[in-house]
């Protein structure tokens, strides 16, 4: 809680390396680690995703622990996937729309012939994305072990 | 234009008076707790106060001016060993009891406001805009508790460890 305010407290973080893991200032224990990841909203990652520097702020707090040059490739990584995600969950949406347009045309083969297009564009995008999810996933868990 | 300058002018001043009802009280410099190991030589009477410091006045370790030599290694391992509780930093229990207090008032704001508008429906009659005033109202509360419920579970996702749920760990 309020981690990032007390984070970079110098006071604590100035003798990191000699703290034992699950003090303050150390390394974070397995318990912290699954307690940081409980909160979830709908069906995105969290941006620490792909990170695997944490460490245990001032308020026994698990934390991820984020470096100026060196964080910037798996927190980009997990926006990514939160955009991709966004992407696919959008997709779903357009074929779901669709085809309450499709039922809805009632023979009107033009209605229908647009409704179909939504559909199958949608379906490639849905491809696309769940692709590029895949790819991202990969990368960003190679990176974080 | 002049009322705007004068808000302006004053905007610093409220911010300062807030600074000084929020701030926490000022660490004492010199904490007896620590301190000691600042000249300390001989390893016994180290260990010896670590032990003092473990038991007796573990939060003191904190705040204090460490730039000093020989008995460093000592004091950081009392710091090491104290157990930090920052729930008790009187910045964090501010935000919390603003956060508690505000979070609180939104329910019951939105149940008043509910309230108010069934009222408001009940002794309409057959005036078409009054009705119409309160359907707003009352779509207006539920578009309210709707916004600070994703509010809420957004924040407690996109920050570390959440903002409401989890103020209670200890070592």
């Amino acid at each position: 809680m309020y981690s990032a305010l007390y984070l970079y407290i110098d006071k604590i973080l100035f003798f990191a390396a000699t703290i034992p893991a699950g003090k303050p200032g150390g390394a974070c224990t397995a318990d912290q680690l699954t307690k940081l990841n409980e909160n979830t909203f709908i069906f995105l990652p969290h941006w620490w995703q792909y990170m695997n520097t944490f460490k245990v702020d001032a308020l026994n707090q698990c934390v991820p622990y984020v470096t100026f040059p060196t964080s910037i490739f798996p927190v980009g990584l997990a926006v990514l996937d939160m955009l991709l995600r966004i992407a696919g969950f959008a997709a779903v949406i357009m074929i779901m729309a669709a085809g309450v347009q499709y039922i809805a045309a009632q023979g009107n083969p033009e209605k229908a012939a647009s409704a179909r297009k939504t559909i199958y564009n949608a379906l490639i995008g849905l491809g696309i994305a769940f692709t590029a999810t895949l790819f991202v996933t990969f990368i960003g868990r190679s990176l974080a072990r | 234009m002049s009322q705007k300058i004068k808000t302006l002018l004053l905007l610093p001043f409220l911010i300062l008076s807030l600074n000084a009802v929020l701030a926490p009280e000022p660490v004492s410099a010199v904490s007896p707790a620590c301190q000691i190991f600042v000249n300390d030589k001989s390893p016994k009477e180290s260990q010896r106060k670590i032990d003092q410091c473990e038991a007796e006045t573990p939060k003191e370790c904190l705040g204090i001016d460490r730039s000093s030599k020989p008995g460093q290694e000592n004091f950081k391992k009392c710091l090491i060993n104290a157990k930090v509780d920052l729930n008790d930093n009187p910045i964090v229990k501010d935000i919390d009891t603003i956060v508690k207090f505000l979070s609180g008032l939104v329910a019951v704001v939105i149940t008043g406001v509910l309230i108010l508008g069934g009222i408001q429906y009940s002794m309409a009659g057959d005036k078409a805009e009054a009705v119409a005033a309160a359907k707003k109202r009352i779509v207006n509360a539920l578009i309210a508790l709707i916004v600070f419920l994703l509010i809420f579970s957004f924040l407690q996702w996109i920050i570390p460890g959440g903002i409401f749920s989890s103020a209670k760990t200890t070592p």
